[in-house]
Parts: C-alpha cells; structure tokens; sequence
C-alpha cells in the first residue's frame, strides 16, 4: 500500500509545560486507510491529528519528522496543503463563514482561485452526490447541528483533498445526525477511496468502519493495529474501560474467547447464532433511588403551550407532574423542543398559556434570587452562564448570589466533586467544551437546589467524565434532589436516570420507567437491547446481562 | 394575496454595481434636502418601497425601532433652541424657564424623519445586495478585504443571536439587563459585551484556524458568482444619474435646504416643488422599473 503520511519519532511539548505531550510518536498512514485514533481526554489525540496539517500545528517544541507523501509536510505551500488535506473541527457552528451553504461551499474554492465556471460544476456535483441540492440556499444559521457538519465535510470535500483529517466531529450531534455524518464519510472512504484520520470518544459507530485504529496512552501510542484488537486491549486498562462501546464489551465480558470480537450489532446477532451463544438476565443493582410514596409534587405543569411565531406550536398543551426525587430524562431529536421546554421549566421564558407551578408557585413570578435557590438550570452552552475571570470566582459568585454563608468551602467541595481543582485559577473562556460542562454542572450544584434542570449535560463528555457526572447526579437524587434531563445520550439515560419520555409533536410522550422505556422501543434504545431483546428483553445495559448456563465460552 | 418575495423582484435581480451607485445616490440625496415637503415625501416614499420590498411587518418593526432615536432628537433640538418664535407654549419650573419654538419643533422633526430615512434605507440595502453582491463589488478592488467586510456583516447576526441567548441564560446568575436602574443596566450591559467578544474571540479563532486551512490567503481569490451587465442595467443606472444630475444642480444653487435650526420654517417654492418631484421620481424608479420588467414578461 501506498504510504500517505508518515510521522517518525514526533515529540512535541506545549510552551510552559514540562511535561511532552506526545513522546517518540512513529505513524505511518496510508492511502484509503480509515484509521481511528482514540485515548483518554488530555492523552494527545487532537494534539497528534493537528500535527497532520500545517496551518493546525500547535505551537511548541518539536522534534522529528512529518512527511506527506514522502515530501516534509512543513515545507508545503498553504495552496497545496488545502488541497492535500482536509479538516473538520468538533464544533459545527464555528466553521462555517458565509451566509448560505452555497457560498460556504464555493467559499472553499474561491480560496484557491478555481475559476468561476469550475466553481460552479465541482459545487454541482458534490451537492448532487452528498443530497445537498435541497439546502443549497439555506442560511447557515437555519441548519441543525448536524446539518451543519454536512456542510462542512462538503467544504472540505470540494477541495478533493487526498485525506480527511477530523476532531470528534459528531461530539455535539444527536444520534441520527451521528449515524447520517458517519454513513456520508463511510461513502467518501469507500466509494472514493479517501483516507480518513479521525478522533472519536463515542467508538460505536468509527470501529464498525475504521480498518485500523491506533491507541494513545501515557504520550505515546501503545497500541496500533485493527479496532477488535485495540478495543480488547483498552478492556484490559481501566481507565479506558468505560470507552469500549456495549456490544464489544458484552462479549469481552462474557464470551471473551468466543471468536472474532463483534464491534456491531449485526456482527454481534451473527456471532450469537453460529456459537448458540446464550445470556442471562442479572439482578441489576438498580441505581436509580426509589421515589418515597408519599412524595410531594415539586414541578407542576398545566396545559402548557409554547410557540416562537405564532405558526407552530413548540410545546403544545403539555402537562406533566414531577415528583420529589424523580429523575425524568426527555429524549427527542434536535428540533424537537426539549432545550424549550425546559427553558420553560427553568422560568426563562414564559408559556403563551398554561401554568407551570415549583414548589407551588409559578415558576416565572417567582423572583430571581428565590428561583435560583430552588431550581438550577445547565444550558446546553454551558459559556453561556459563565461571566467571571476564573473558575473559582464564577462558584464564589454563585454562592454570594444564593447566601450561602460558607461560600468558599462550598466552591472547594464543588471543584473537588468534579475534579477541576486543578483548574480553579483559569478563565471560564479557556477550557475545553468538557471542562466548561463541568463547570456548568458545579455552579448549577452548588446551590443544592430542589430541582436540576439540565440540557444535554454530557454533550461532548469523555465516558470516564459522563461516569464521574452520572454518580454525582445520583447523590445528589439520593439527598432527595430532582432532576429533570434532556438528552440524546441513550447510554447515559439508561445508566442513569429513572423515567424517561419522548419529546414529539410538541408533547411528552409514553413517560415510563427507563427500563420499561428503552426495551419497549426498536429504534431509540441502547445497543444491547438490539442484540439481546430475543433473548433478555429487559437488558438495555451490559451489566444487565451475563453469560447464560449452556452457551459456549 | 400572498407578497411577492423580494428574490422574485426585479429590482433584486438588477447587477451590484447599479445597485450599489443607486444606493449611494439615494443616501447622498437623503442627506441633501432638510426642507420640511421634501423630507416628509422622501419619508412616505421609503416606507412605501420598504413596504413594497419587505412586507408590513418589517417596515412595523423599523418604524417601532427608529421611534426613540425620532424623539430623542426632536427633545435635544427644543431643548437647545429656544431663542426664536413664534412659541408655541413657555412655561417655568423652578425658575428655570422653558421655551416650545415652533421652528425648533420642526426643524428637530425634520433632523429625526431624515434619520430615520437613512435607517430605513438602509435595511432595504441590505435586503437588495447581499453578501455575495457586496462582495461580486468589492472584489476586483480587494477580495480579502472585500470577504473579510462581507463575514464582519455576516457576524452581526450571530452576535445579535447570541446576545439573545446569553440574556436568557444569565437570568440563572442573576443577571438581567432589563431590570435594575439605570446605572445598573449599563453595567449589566457592559459585562454582557464582555462576555460576547470572549465568546466571539474564542470562536473566531477557531474559524480563523478553518480558513487557514481551506487555503484562505493562499492565492488570489476567485469569485463564484458572475454578473453580467444587461441592458436593464444601463436603462436604471442612466435614469437614475440623470435625475441624481438634477438634483445636484438644484441643491449647487442652495435650494432645499436651510443651515439654521432658528431660521427653519415651512415655505414652499418652486424650486423646492421641482426637488420634491425629482427626488420622488428617484425614490420611485425601482417601482417604476418593475412595472417596465413586468410589460417584458411572456
């Protein structure tokens, strides 16, 4: 195979550390590779896929070589290296710079001085093929998120580049965008036979299409080789445990030698089949705190109707009845109006009609600073709520705000909650989109509120951290705290929380218990309960289940 | 009867740079006249073009918009003349005594309606070049410059989106601009633009990094989309220059127009009835103009 990229002994050291980032990295890449690179937060992932392109290399202290195509990949004109290789970043919405989708596409093209006639027939053709022709005169703005993302695949895309390098690119999508940007890249490596570089923490999807995957732990790559093999050896570390997706790990659990480790779903129904593989339900350590019986009423919402612009209703004569210590997880797909209803939930806006009353008043009247001290509200921009220099000082305002009288033990314990000690001291602007979740979640804490209200909290989240989130929530229930989640992380849902509903149509609907929700659905449920619901319908979780008494091992 | 949507008007249709000259004279015309008759028919014009290109609804939103500006500069004017009659009303508070002159009245009047005009005008320009015009302009001059103009315009939208959504959201802080006293808003509302261009410099780097690496800079840029000039175009651009040429004439021989504030008055001559006709003529021709297209339809 031809050898497309080629990294040898790449040491790098960010300025004022002293400590490497990546230490004696030897890569080669080659052409129509799909090569997933995963490892811890904070193991060099994003610092090693930057490294691949010239404008994206980090500032710092290097050594050894990067080679593209045989040639230095430093040495490259800034014309050639837009066209050798592609980028696209994790967060959708800070790509694009035109107006509509057809100038960001042509946009790409403008750069490198591609006539106006060309311009016009490249961006012809690649709409045709990704199905883009329908949006070509949208805004920008007017796209979901994942949307978004197609778009700027495309704009990268246009250029032909001869590898796609990207960074996490369906963190900040819900799982049917997920599923439509992995098909769309599928049919770039397969049918045009493009070399793809990607970073991923959520692997479900990437292990089923990748043929290589590369593993970076303690600043180096340890180990490189195809995913079965990468995903069995990060079941073995257990700091990477929690990142083996469900049905590799169901099998890893229990019928590790059984034969070629599943990565899918269908592989998996194959593999049961041909071995008689049998599971068991286990008695699952329900997590979840049973609800008191005589548990008061904390959210009350009457006939609730919502709309922006008086043509279609967002929430649409809702009514719902949330009880003290209740978890109810909403999940739905973008667009479908949970961010808004609990935007409403939360006070922030106030219905066209209905009530929604918390603790028995309505929720809206209520002065801020009472609210504020029953309800805390986690948007799904969490730098939205930020406002002050450090991390420190944005909880000590909180607390001054809520009159808390032991403000700065209050902060202390929240920043050891969820492990941000070590970033008390910096700027709120400066942390990654996890941290800033975090921080998010510790000022919404903080307050030990009646009710948590919190949209999309593990958006962009590493499993270990989504770990580290989900225990604190369940405290914090056990304490006899609320929540009310909105989500499309199905894992975390399943794991975590106690009763979930649909958002559809403007209303709730089917609210059931999360066990209940997810093995009565087909399509919105965990992956294991698609492999195992013939044999262990109320599985959703792997732990649900172990090898039965009669299959092979 | 639905609109007919702006992208279906002639006027939308017509190449960027008669556009953009026809922008520029109207703004420059605008800007010439403060007779009472001419900037109230220039008023009545613009709503009526905004009307007719936009819908209802926007000019509604604009005229609310402008409202506070209009007053704002009608109280300054009676506030800082109050040395001529005729007077309209006197009064005195506290020893301090207060004089409505009638021509303060109506020249701060005037002074708000043209602004509001340049306002109102101004949205239309928007909504007629767009980015991609304004950039097909500006291009052969500086296609940098002419792009990075074209994504500061671009970012007013999404500054102004954002700035909705951390209002809503700082409300979880306690922090609300909208309620307080005055000083206390200001501050708010500092703090909030703050908050923005943090928010805005973070993600402007990382689009930054995007451009880089989608070759931006890398070489001259092209341009994707092509005007052609058509004869249209030259039929518009000389009407307009030709009346644009009058008008120039009539404000070079000092009509229409009055320096001082104290010496304002409503009389009406036939000079300034050729101005009120002419400009009129000017604001109409892209009205015109479609009915001209409109007789060309098969």
């Amino acid at each position: 195979m031809d050898e497309l990229i080629g990294i040898d002994h790449l040491t790098f050291t960010y300025p004022h550390t002293n400590e490497s980032t990546l230490e004696n990295i030897n890569l080669k890449i080659f052409a129509d590779d799909f090569l997933l690179i995963a490892g811890d937060t904070g193991s060099g992932k994003t610092t090693l896929l930057s490294h691949l392109k010239k404008e994206l290399m980090p500032n710092g202290h290097r050594s050894g070589y990067i080679t593209f195509q045989h040639q230095d990949i430093s040495k490259f004109t800034q014309l050639k290296s837009a066209q050798m290789v592609g980028f696209v970043s994790q967060n959708p919405r800070n790509q694009p710079v035109m107006a509509t989708v057809i100038e960001e596409l042509a946009f790409s093209l403008e750069n490198i001085g591609c006539p106006s006639q060309e311009i016009g027939r490249r961006v012809a053709e690649l709409s045709n093929y990704l199905g883009l022709d329908q949006w070509l005169h949208k805004r920008v703005d007017d796209l979901s998120g994942g949307q978004l993302q197609i778009v700027n695949l495309a704009s990268v895309l246009i250029l032909r580049p001869k590898v796609i390098l990207l960074d996490e690119p369906t963190a900040q999508l819900d799982p049917l965008m997920t599923q439509n940007f992995m098909t769309i890249l599928s049919r770039i490596h397969q049918e045009l036979g493009m070399t793809i570089v990607m970073t991923e923490h959520n692997l479900a999807v990437p292990i089923t299409m990748a043929n290589r995957m590369v593993l970076i732990s303690n600043r180096q790559i340890a180990v490189n080789d195809t995913p079965a093999v990468v995903i069995s050896q990060m079941f073995q570390k257990a700091q990477l445990k929690r990142f083996v997706p469900e049905i590799p790990a169901l099998f890893l659990r229990n019928y590790p030698q059984a034969g070629q480790l599943p990565l899918s779903v269908s592989s998996g129904q194959r593999l049961i089949h041909a071995k008689n593989l049998q599971f068991e339900s286990v008695n699952s350590d329900l997590k979840t705190a049973e609800r008191p019986k005589e548990a008061s009423t904390i959210v009350s919402l009457k006939n609730v109707s919502f709309t922006f612009d008086e043509r279609q209703s967002i929430v649409d004569h809702l009514s719902l009845d949330i009880h003290q210590g209740d978890w109810l997880t909403i999940v739905g797909k973008n667009g479908s109006g949970k961010s808004t209803l609990l935007s409403l939930i939360g006070g922030l806006r106030k219905p066209q009609h209905g009530r929604i009353n918390l603790a028995g008043k309505t929720v809206w009247k209520m002065q801020t600073t009472e609210r504020i001290k029953r309800l805390s509200f986690l948007s799904q921009e969490p730098s939205l709520q930020f406002g002050n220099e450090t991390v420190f000082k944005e909880l000590m305002v909180q607390a001054k705000q809520l009159g808390i009288t032991n403000a700065e033990s209050r902060a202390q314990k929240a920043l050891e909650n969820l492990r941000l000690t070590d970033l008390e001291n910096k700027n709120p602007f400066d942390l990654s989109g996890g941290q800033q979740q975090l921080l998010g979640l510790a000022i919404a804490m903080i307050a030990n509120p009646q009710l948590l209200v919190l949209d999309e909290p593990t958006n962009g989240l590493d499993p270990n951290t989504k770990h580290l989130i989900g225990e604190q929530l369940l405290n914090y229930q056990h304490r006899g705290g609320t929540i009310i989640m909105a989500t499309h992380d199905m894992a975390f849902a399943a794991a975590f929380s106690g009763n979930c509903g649909f958002m559809f149509d403007g209303r709730l609907e089917s609210i059931l218990p999360r066990r209940r929700f997810f093995s009565g659905n087909f399509f919105f449920t965990t992956a294991l309960n698609r492999l195992l619901r013939d044999q262990v319908p109320d599985a959703i979780l792997v732990s649900d289940v172990r090898a039965g008494k009669g299959g092979a091992k | 009867m639905s609109r007919i949507s702006i992208q279906k008007r002639f006027f939308f249709h017509i190449h960027p740079l008669a556009a953009t000259g026809y922008f520029a004279g109207l703004i420059t015309l605008l800007l010439l006249f403060n007779h009472v008759s001419i900037v109230l028919t220039a008023f009545l014009l613009i709503i009526f073009l905004n009307w007719f290109y936009l819908g209802i609804g926007k000019v509604e939103r604009q005229l609310k918009f402008s409202f506070l500006m209009f007053l704002t500069i009608v109280v300054f004017n009676v506030f800082l003349n109050q040395g001529t009659g005729p007077y309209l009303w006197q009064t005195s508070i506290l020893g301090l005594s207060f004089k409505l002159s009638y021509p303060a009245l109506l020249y701060g009047s005037v002074m708000g309606l043209m602004l509001v005009e340049m306002l109102m005008a101004f949205v239309l320009f928007n909504s007629i070049l767009t980015t991609n015009k304004l950039l097909a302009v500006f291009s052969p001059v500086s296609p940098r410059l002419a792009l990075l103009v074209v994504l500061s315009i671009n970012l007013v939208n999404t500054f102004n989106l954002q700035f909705k959504r951390l209002v809503l959201y700082q409300k979880t802080r306690n922090v609300d601009p909208f309620n307080g006293s005055i000083r206390k808003r200001l501050s708010v509302g500092m703090h909030f633009l703050g908050i923005l261009l943090e928010g805005a410099l973070v993600s402007g780097m990382e689009r930054a990094r995007s451009m880089d690496a989608r070759g931006f800079g890398a070489t001259k840029r092209s341009h994707y989309r092509i005007f052609k000039w058509q004869f249209s175009d030259s039929f518009f651009m000389t009407s307009s220059l030709i009346i644009f040429l009058a008008l120039i004439g009539f404000k070079v021989g000092s009509f229409g127009w009055t320096n001082s504030a104290l010496k304002f008055n409503g009389s009406f001559s036939v000079a300034d009835g050729w101005i009120l006709c002419l400009l009129g003529l000017f604001l109409l021709i892209p009205v015109i103009s479609e009915k001209v297209a409109d007789l060309w339809t098969n």
